[in-house]
């Protein structure tokens, strides 16, 4: 494959990433979840800190009460990756309790390695100030006919452009 | 044929919807006024398709119906009059429904 090739593929990769916020009940191959969190390994972090620590669940019992806590949890996952703050190394690091930085604010996409027929959505974590998971990836195969219209992910679109100001 | 003594709901189900109204309480001081909407009407399609099995035919209707109908996700932001005529139009069902529930308890 060639440097354009890959970029290409990069490319194709961004603009396809989506929300899935309809999944089926098919469980989660337990060598895709892995291959998330290996994926995960792999994102930058600021410093190199790697502040953030995952927890991985397909249990039944822990899927439903995550969702019943979790007010954007629209979907009802196979699978979820709890993305949760490390506070005390945080802390050594010397970041105060309730400094913004620490939050994850994107979910991840779907490594290239996962099954194509699984897909990611999200939800947000609850509070700013807990110690409890910043963020909740739910992973699971997409159900066909979800409805989109006027809706708060919609069709996706990429946001307008900002230009910065010309200086003179 | 349901009564009002009917129970068309366990325990464990109510927790679930009580669990998400006070987390939704919560998340909704941080999130976009927008979704205020969208979280109270995800708590009715959650309860209503809770209920509706063990429901009276009306109430299973209009949660199959009217309520069901609503999109998952439809938040008051492009097409906002849209937006608010459908739920006056959910209200405007929602009436019908409870003019005719109590008002066939009312008959009894």
């Amino acid at each position: 494959m060639t440097a354009d090739e890959r970029g290409a593929a990069v490319l194709a990769a961004i603009r396809s990433r989506r929300v899935v916020r309809a999944m089926t009940a098919e469980p989660v191959a337990r060598a895709d979840l892995e291959a998330v969190l290996d994926a995960a390994r792999w994102a930058p972090t600021a410093g190199n800190r790697h502040l953030q620590r995952f927890v991985a669940t397909d249990d039944p019992a822990t899927l439903r009460v995550l969702r019943m806590v979790s007010p954007g949890m629209v979907q009802r996952p196979a699978a979820v990756v709890a993305i949760c703050t490390d506070r005390p190394r945080a802390a050594a690091y010397g970041f105060p309790p309730d400094a913004p930085g620490l939050h994850v604010d994107v979910a991840p996409p779907r490594p290239p390695s996962c099954s194509p027929r699984t897909r990611s959505g999200s939800a947000p974590g609850r509070s700013r100030r807990s110690a409890g998971p910043r963020w909740r990836l739910c992973c699971g195969c997409p159900r066909g006919g979800c409805r989109s219209w006027s809706s708060a992910s919609g069709t996706r679109r990429p946001p307008a452009r900002r230009r910065w100001p010309r200086g003179g | 044929m349901t009564d009002a003594n009917t129970l068309v709901l366990d325990e464990d189900t109510a927790l679930e919807l009580l669990a998400y109204l006070v987390t939704a309480a919560r998340t909704q001081v941080d999130e976009a006024a927008e979704y205020g909407p969208l979280r109270l009407l995800t708590a009715a399609r959650r309860l209503g398709a809770a209920i509706a099995p063990r429901a009276s035919a009306g109430t299973a209707a209009f949660a199959a119906g009217p309520l069901d109908a609503v999109p998952e996700l439809a938040v008051p932001r492009e097409g906002r009059e849209q937006y608010v005529a459908r739920l006056d139009d959910l209200c405007r069902a929602l009436a019908a429904h409870l003019t005719a529930h109590f008002g066939d308890r009312a008959a009894q």
